[in-house]
């Protein structure tokens, strides 16, 4: 009796070992997911420096540069009824910098998540800026071909969240000599936001989500509330009514398509 | 003492004439490099080294002396260090530097303080990625050192004491394998040790001093920190730790029509965009107080007449960085800047001898 039951815990041990290589032999299967951004200012496609836009009051503007980060991107897995997140990046800078033609601005700007789990998906969580945790750091922590080894404002001790750069003509003569420039960053400008949409992840596979910005819904809330660069055409983080008009437009200019 | 020169210059010929008994071949002569480590500014991103040109004693001894040699030029008078001189912050203290038979060149020389942290390029129109890169060009150049660079690798082939150093920094076998390649290596791991991190600002920032008045009112001018005080914009650009960023920019210096018409087109002639044009990169202005005169192409002899510059506003164009806007600054704020820019004098670095020329 008593060997009996030695050759069955043998046998059981044998087989939760076994069971433990099964384990590894089977890792995940995953697949990557591309976030593409496509900015717009209205209908027309974003473009620096190579396009004018009309905007409110009679003005028409040009812009060299728009930037913002994202935080914490997290895939929302199709799991009922709970919802569960896997981490797609912790940080992600969407940069239209050197989109200047009409083919870069078609291509869009790309963020590439790897090694997601496969399967499926209900949707997107993330926060618009840096989170609070990440806005600690400064850009001695990271490499400098990281997203965060740039657009620091030491004396703030903080991160930029967004930049728009660029140049408006006030009256109409074809002269764009007015510069607008507004940096926005702070936790007070981090902005939660859903995108719901399902989608699935094959194995090996990859996913495209795609995303519209439009720059001009950053600008104007309603055609009666935008931001009139005849009152100001700089702000670097001391008005909070700007951060928090930018901040709040921003996060309704991003539409999942 | 006497004896000791005495056993130096036997030891020493003894070398020599081992070198030159054993014909071509170094591999007698020990490879045991020894890796360096550099120390950095707070709050900058580790440096990008080459996985295949990592620092080493030996590597950035041997760049050392190349720097100073001016073996590497046609006529053997024109060496890196008379165009980047470190008393002067690594630059030349020239409008225009002046190369090979007294010719002139078209812009001013850059510093190369703390140039081993710039990632996008560099020269005032960033045509060389990498330092490594960039050391080909002064050599080759006609108006700078105007060697061929086969004609310099023969020159260090068969130096005397060149091949030893060359294998004692890179483990090569034999003389012929002195090579443009690892020139470029040396002088670049030798660059990459000219690291400010010592200036007063850098020492306030790790609370072992602390800025005057005027410096401290200058500080919160650069970086826009008080809106009781005037804004001077100039953090967009100059961001610390390295008072530079990687982009490039026009900052208004020069008048033109159009996107077409500047006397020099800078980043443009690079990547052939006319927004590029008339851009150029953003300088660090560490050791600024050394480094006049400034811009490109020395326009502006005194710190004040850079101010005056920026605070006008600059000329317009249509890539006229947005950052560059008429500033309201009476004339304390102006000196309370420059007050400020001293503070970015790294006299550690200025008077560092492992900088200094060897010869």
């Amino acid at each position: 009796m008593k060997k009996l039951l030695f050759a069955l815990v043998l046998v059981s041990m044998l087989f939760v070992t076994d069971s433990c290589n099964e384990d590894k032999a089977a890792p995940e299967q995953t697949g990557v997911v591309e976030l593409v951004f496509r900015g717009s200012f209205g209908n027309s496609p974003l473009m620096m420096y190579d396009r004018e836009y009309p905007y409110a009051a009679g003005m028409s503007l040009r812009f060299q540069l728009f930037r913002f980060y994202l935080s914490d991107i997290i895939l929302v897995q199709q799991v009922s009824p709970a919802k569960k997140g896997i981490l797609g990046a912790e940080i992600a800078l969407v940069d239209f910098k050197d989109v200047q033609s009409e083919a870069s601005a078609k291509d869009g700007i790309v963020i590439r998540l790897e090694n997601i789990p496969a399967g499926d998906y209900r949707g997107l969580q993330t926060g618009i800026g840096i989170s609070s945790k990440l806005n600690r750091t400064n850009p001695g922590d990271y490499d400098p071909l990281h997203p965060l080894s740039d657009n620091y404002w030491s004396a703030a001790m903080g991160y930029v969240f967004t930049k728009i750069e660029g140049n408006a003509d006030m009256n109409g003569d074809g002269v764009f000599d007015e510069k607008l420039t507004f940096h926005i960053g702070g936790d007070p400008f981090y902005r939660d936001k859903p995108f719901d949409k399902a989608f699935t992840v094959e194995p090996d596979g990859v996913t495209r989500l795609e995303f519209d910005v439009d720059l001009r819904r950053v600008l104007v809330a309603t055609p009666d509330d935008f931001l009139d660069f005849r009152k100001v055409s700089i702000d670097h983080g001391g008005n909070k009514n700007i951060g928090n008009f930018i901040s709040d437009n921003l996060a309704n200019a991003i539409r999942i398509r | 003492m006497r004896q000791l020169i005495v056993l130096l210059t036997i030891l020493s010929l003894t070398f020599v004439v081992c070198t030159r008994q054993s014909g071509n071949s170094l591999a007698h002569i020990p490879y045991r490099p020894t890796p360096a480590t550099l120390k950095k500014p707070d709050r900058q991103p580790d440096m990008l080294i080459p996985a295949d040109n990592p620092l080493t004693v030996e590597g950035i001894a041997l760049g050392r002396k190349l720097f100073y040699d001016p073996i590497l030029s046609a006529d053997s008078t024109v060496f890196c260090g008379n165009c980047h001189q470190q008393k002067r912050g690594f630059t030349d203290g020239k409008a225009v530097s002046t190369g090979f038979a007294g010719r002139k060149g078209v812009r001013s020389a850059m510093s190369l303080v703390n140039v081993g942290f710039h990632t996008q390029g560099l020269f005032w129109d960033g045509r060389a990625a990498t330092l490594e890169a960039q050391a080909v060009h002064p050599v080759q150049d006609t108006v700078e050192m105007n060697l061929d660079w086969r004609m310099a690798e023969q020159r260090l082939q068969r130096h005397d004491n060149y091949p030893i150093l060359f294998r004692q920094a890179f483990g090569i076998k034999n003389r012929s394998e002195i090579t443009q390649d690892l020139v470029v290596k040396a002088l670049a791991q030798f660059q990459r040790t000219l690291v400010s991190r010592d200036a007063k600002f850098d020492q306030v920032q790790r609370g072992e001093a602390q800025f005057t008045e005027a410096e401290a009112r200058g500080y919160a001018i650069f970086f826009d920190t008080s809106d009781e005080l005037p804004h001077s914009e100039c953090g967009h650009c100059h961001v610390d730790p390295l008072f530079a960023t990687p982009a490039f920019e026009n900052n208004g210096i020069q008048a033109v029509q159009g996107l077409h018409d500047f006397a020099d087109a800078g980043r443009g002639t690079i990547t052939g965009n006319r927004y590029d044009n008339g851009k150029f990169k953003v300088p660090t202005l560490r050791n600024i107080a050394q480094t006049a005169p400034y811009m490109h192409d020395g326009r502006f002899k005194t710190l004040d007449e850079v101010l005056d510059h920026y605070a006008s506003g600059g000329h317009f164009a249509d890539n006229l960085s947005p950052n560059v806007r008429q500033l309201r600054l009476g004339e304390r704020d102006k000196q309370d800047l420059i007050a400020f820019l001293h503070t970015l004098t790294d006299s550690v670095l200025l008077n560092n001898p492992a900088f200094a020329n060897p010869f």
